[in-house]
């Protein structure tokens, strides 16, 4: 098994290696899986994260159109493997979809309103799950820092979903997505094409990879 | 033996009503008297009960409610004796031994009792069959049966009494339709049945039954108080007024109740609530279920004694105290060797019920698949800690769906193909589609179309599908609904559901 430096190096590879060596390329893996400061994602999503997966201890911001999809997406290998994430203020989340992302449904806990206790129920959770997505509030930028704090104290990590974010965020990612399948009047949705840019303070440059579902 | 009094207001959640049934899980589990006299019965699926009785109300199960509007009835019969156990909204329970002496006789008893019920505001005018009905005899499972017939079961007679009776009231429908099949029919034929056969075949379920059978008190230790060290005593800091928190506390509280229990083997069929508040009231009262007792179940209980209290008017202050006393317990079966929750880590567990804590029992929730035509029927939202169970399941059998992983979902004709949306609106928001012309997209009734769709709330439309028309429940006028639902897909970059429903546009579902 060889390691390369850098989820990039690896997305470059693949363009450039010719067909007959694809084989090889498989058992390369991106140096970040041996880190341990990493919540594993799926092999599709790390080739779109800067380090292959969501650094634990920051936080994330995901913004566009396909968020809820990609957060979906974000915690299904972690929930498969027995980890916990939750969902803070997503009132309309539905359990097919998130099923058919691949989400472990008995391992992700939702709190739809948080109503006033929106801080210390985030608070709480960052204390103890691995990823935790909130959506739907508004912050002031105290309150935010100081879930960062604690986000780092603790070493989960804290994804704001579709939502402004008063503070710069360690990591973010702008979302685009396009649905292909629906005619005039016919056809079904059968394919979305989602580009994700990465930039944030730890991204030298923004990244940006494509996707197709 | 334990010469009990079962007070009984037969089908208390459609009592004084006229045609009504109650309908859990899509099977009637009550119908009123007007509703039987029609061939209404209990275990009937809703939709057979619609068509045979068309105009038939059909009421929530809601056991809250009903308990709430039972507590007058229990006020009534506290008049009579303290101890007082609550079964169910319209089933309670006491010892016969005290009042009866006091009141002149069990006959004299069972009169009186009856009259204080059915003299209550609103029960005069009730159906024959509906009034309140109490019996007496040795055991609590008898005396329940008892009070079906009015009657009083003399002293040690309980066995005659029960032969008669058919296997249906022992009340568990496997073992029921296992010993009609094995060739008895009445609880007589299964009490002259050795019990040591029945145990070694049929077991712990048999035991129950064997004893239920032969007027045996059912319960597997004598009834004694338990010791007082295994009472909990729960301390609210500060005074809590809310009645979610008051209940997840009480959850709290028979968690650590019931695990004390379990360490001694032990678990509980009768639990003591007592509520006290920050100027010293109290409310207490027994809680007794048919089978061991779980924390939701306390939960519940207490909730149901809480809110009766506020409705009496009788509490002017936050709960300081939840205290649970096992009044009465058994052999408790052993629980799986790590339990339901058992593997989920300890810092989680505590994260979570922190913030349950904090919003209540539904403040944290899971989601579960479950049957349905419109996306926001297939999730249902269930409480951290309470069984996942769908609101409703699916036919029978399933269909692999395609995703980007296979998922199982219970059939259901009529629903959308896969991808399923991401974002489910629990009540449709108002949009606004347009055709070409800057209009409303208007939709015949034949499915013809004024236009192709151009634009939803200003954003463009770059694909579409449908229309599709969707007539559900047009047999209940109340619930009817008829929609004409599109797909469209939009420029900047997301899918949407909407419907049309009497001229209006909503959006249902969003793949986000």
């Amino acid at each position: 098994m060889f390691y390369t430096r850098g989820v990039a190096d690896l997305g470059a590879l693949q363009a450039v290696v010719p067909d007959s060596k694809r084989g090889l390329l498989s058992l390369v893996r991106p140096a970040s899986e041996l880190e341990t400061g990493l919540v594993q994602v799926s092999d599709d999503l790390a080739r779109a994260l800067p380090r292959g997966g969501l650094p634990k201890g920051q936080t994330v911001s995901v913004t566009g159109n396909g968020s809820t999809w990609f957060c979906l997406r974000l915690i299904s290998r972690l929930t498969e493997q027995g980890g916990w994430a939750a969902f803070v203020g997503d009132t309309k989340l539905s359990a097919p979809a998130m099923l058919e992302a691949g989400v472990a449904l008995d391992r992700v806990a939702v709190v739809r309103d948080p109503g006033e206790h929106f801080t210390t129920v985030v608070d709480a959770l960052v204390a103890a799950l691995d990823v935790v997505i909130v959506s739907g509030a508004r912050l002031r930028p105290a309150q935010a820092r100081g879930l960062a704090a604690r986000v780092k104290e603790r070493g989960s990590v804290l994804v704001t979903r579709d939502i402004e974010w008063p503070v710069s965020s360690d990591l973010e990612l702008r979302l685009k997505s396009s649905w292909s399948g629906l005619g005039s009047g016919f056809g079904r949705l059968d394919r979305r094409d989602l580009s994700i840019t990465a930039s944030g303070r730890r991204v030298p440059t923004p990244v940006e990879s494509r996707l197709a579902v | 033996m334990r010469r009990t009094v079962a007070v009984v207001c037969p089908n208390w959640a459609v009592s004084g009503l006229d045609t009504a049934v109650v309908v859990h899980a899509n099977r009637v589990v009550a119908a009123s008297a007007g509703a039987r006299s029609a061939g209404a019965r209990k275990g009937m699926r809703r939709r057979e009960v619609q068509s045979l009785i068309p105009d038939i109300s059909i009421v929530a199960f809601d056991p809250a409610e009903q308990m709430r509007s039972f507590e007058p009835v229990i006020a009534a019969v506290e008049a009579f004796t303290p101890r007082v156990e609550v079964v169910e909204p319209g089933v309670c329970l006491f010892s016969a031994k005290g009042p009866a002496r006091y009141f002149g006789g069990e006959e004299q008893l069972v009169w009186l009792i009856a009259d204080a019920v059915d003299a209550l505001p609103g029960r005069q005018q009730l159906h024959p069959t509906e009034r309140c009905r109490v019996g007496i005899a040795d055991t609590p499972h008898a005396s329940r049966l008892a009070a079906w017939r009015n009657t009083v079961v003399p002293a040690g007679r309980t066995r005659e009494f029960l032969a008669g009776w058919p296997l249906n009231a022992l009340n568990d429908p496997p073992l029921e339709s296992l010993l009609s099949r094995l060739g008895l029919s009445t609880l007589g034929d299964l009490a002259e049945l050795p019990l040591k056969k029945v145990v070694a075949r049929f077991g712990m379920a048999g035991y129950r039954a064997h004893n239920i059978a032969s007027g045996v008190d059912e319960r597997l230790l004598k009834p004694r108080d338990a010791p007082a060290d295994l009472s909990v005593v729960w301390r609210c800091e500060p005074a809590i007024e809310n009645v979610e928190q008051v209940t997840f506390a009480a959850k709290s509280a028979g968690d650590a109740l019931l695990s004390r229990l379990s360490e001694v083997g032990l678990a509980c069929t009768r639990v003591q609530i007592l509520l006290e508040t920050e100027h010293g009231e109290q409310s207490q009262r027994t809680w007794r279920s048919s089978g061991p007792m779980t924390p939701h179940d306390v939960a519940e209980r207490t909730r149901w004694q809480l809110e009766g209290w506020i409705l009496s008017g009788e509490i002017s202050a936050g709960v300081t105290t939840v205290t649970l006393n096992p009044d009465e317990v058994t052999v408790g079966s052993q629980s799986g060797l790590w339990g339901r929750l058992g593997d989920v880590d300890v810092r989680v567990r505590r994260a979570l019920e922190r913030v349950q804590g904090l919003l209540g029992v539904d403040g944290v929730e899971l989601a579960v698949v479950s049957g349905g035509r419109d996306p926001v029927e297939q999730t249902t939202w269930v409480g951290w800690g309470e069984p996942l169970e769908p609101a409703q399941a699916g036919l029978p059998g399933s269909v692999a769906v395609s995703g980007p992983v296979q998922v199982e979902m219970p059939p259901w004709p009529g629903r959308l193909p896969p991808p399923f949306p991401t974002q489910v609106e629990v009540e449709p928001v108002a949009v606004t589609v347009e055709d070409p012309s800057g209009g409303q997209l208007r939709i015949s009734r034949r499915l013809s179309m004024s236009g192709e769709p151009f634009a939803v709330d200003g954003v463009r439309v770059t694909g579409w599908a449908g229309p599709w028309p969707s007539d559900t429940r047009w047999w209940d006028p109340a619930a009817a609904s008829r929609r004409v639902k599109m797909q469209l897909t939009l420029a900047n970059g997301t899918a949407v559901l909407v419907a049309l429903d009497r001229g209006n546009w909503y959006r249902e579902a969003v793949w986000d």
